[in-house]
């Protein structure tokens, strides 16, 4: 009789032992899948919420119908007036700036011949101003190729952001100019490297001590990214009675007048200190070249040239054969 | 609450959110405030939700849950005050 009681009482640890190792795997596991399918579940249903109203934006964007066309010429020339005007105002309409506008114009229409392969084009259908926060949508998403993490450039290699969220047919790109994010910065002139913050609307702000001789022109690179040209100082804010200067940055197209822009086929890779110093002293060598066709070129043929040539055509050449 | 004013509210909704969708801040601001004082919108806390889920950057605040929600506590707060005093 007693050993039967001691078995049933042993027996009985083990189930409530069992039962609660169970529950506890479990929790462990709901607590995992919701960890891992709750995020997921919840962005896929806000993504179906506003699709009707992504179809809307697309389809006045780029649809051939007569309506979303009437309202894109009307809004274009809208824009295209009021910059003139603003241009006019500023700058009173001389004939420099009417020629400044047409070449943005062309550089603007050129940009889709000037993409190189390892990007994809994008059109920008909407802008800050017309959407909630400070950011740019794109027409291109997943099923284009595009990535998490991207960088997204104006024309060959101005960099303006980066690709922060992905849909099946849009994409959300934040800028370096958006509220809140800071990046480091070289400010060739002064010739320092530095912080600097987004302001929103396109304007990028430097903040450097009194004394740092800050002009307006000068350039300002971002080189933790390849090829981070961002733009010019264009305007300046100093004090007397303040320790610090401000320096406002701005790209040569103002985000309002973005269309085309495009789009790194992978994710950013963030430059070591010593790399995008190399990348800063590359830049500042090549200021002063431009790419001139070897046909165009004419230069005379030095004696070092033929000396060179001689050399390496008397050279034996050793080839690396990489079996990989 | 009839199936008319139910599909009357959901319209007005609807059109808030596509102007809070496309920043037609002229429209959405007045028409957002009407909506507030003639309703008891708690659904604008889920608006404000929905549009920081899908549009917020990383790290940033989620500006418009706290703006909405502000919103809606503080009208449902003055409503009271207010209807006293149109009533004097």
């Amino acid at each position: 009789m007693k050993k039967s009681l001691l078995t049933k009482k042993v027996s009985l640890r083990h189930t409530s032992l069992n039962r609660r190792i169970g529950l506890a795997l479990i929790m462990l596991l709901l607590t995992v899948g919701f960890y891992f399918v709750v995020p997921k579940v919840v962005t896929t249903a806000v993504t179906v919420l506003w699709y009707p109203f992504d179809s809307v934006r697309i389809w006045i964007a780029e649809s051939g119908s007569s309506f979303p066309q009437y309202i894109r010429e009307r809004a274009t020339l809208i824009d295209e007036l009021e910059s003139y005007k603003i241009k006019l105002a500023t700058e009173q309409g001389t004939e420099n700036t009417i020629k400044k506008l047409q070449i943005e114009n062309s550089e603007l229409r050129n940009l889709t011949g000037s993409v190189p392969e390892a990007r994809i084009l994008a059109r920008v259908i909407g802008r800050p101003g017309t959407l909630p926060y400070d950011i740019v949508m794109l027409d291109r998403g997943s099923n284009q190729g595009i990535v998490l993490d991207a960088p997204v450039f104006l024309g060959a290699d101005q960099v303006i952001g980066f690709v922060s969220k992905v849909n099946e047919k849009t994409s959300f790109v934040t800028l370096v100019t958006t509220p809140g994010y800071s990046s480091s910065a070289y400010v060739i002139g002064p010739n320092i490297y530095t912080f600097a913050e987004g302001m929103g609307s396109g304007i990028l702000r430097v903040r450097v001590p009194q004394g740092i001789l800050l002009r307006t022109g000068d350039m300002v690179l971002l080189p933790a990214i390849d090829s981070g040209v961002f733009g010019l100082i264009s305007h300046i804010e100093t004090s007397a009675t303040q320790p610090e200067q401000y320096g406002f940055v701005t790209t040569n197209i103002p985000t309002q007048s973005l269309y085309y822009v495009s789009v790194g086929r992978e994710g950013i890779i963030p430059n070591s200190f010593a790399k995008a110093d190399s990348l800063v002293a590359n830049f500042k060598k090549d200021l002063f070249t431009v790419d001139v066709p070897i046909n165009l070129l004419i230069t005379p043929e030095t004696s070092t040239s033929t000396v060179n040539s001689q050399l390496s055509s008397s050279t034996p050449t050793t080839t690396i054969i990489n079996n990989n | 609450m009839s199936a008319n004013f139910f599909i009357f509210r959901c319209l007005i909704f609807v059109t808030l959110s596509f102007t809070w969708y496309f920043s037609l801040l002229v429209v959405a601001l007045p028409l957002s405030l009407w909506y507030l004082y003639s309703f008891r919108a708690y659904e604008f806390i889920v608006l404000g939700l929905l549009i920081d889920l899908y549009f917020l950057p990383a790290g940033m605040i989620p500006f418009y849950t706290v703006s909405f929600s502000v919103a809606v506590l503080a009208i449902e707060l003055l409503k009271p005050r207010l209807n006293t005093k149109s009533q004097l």
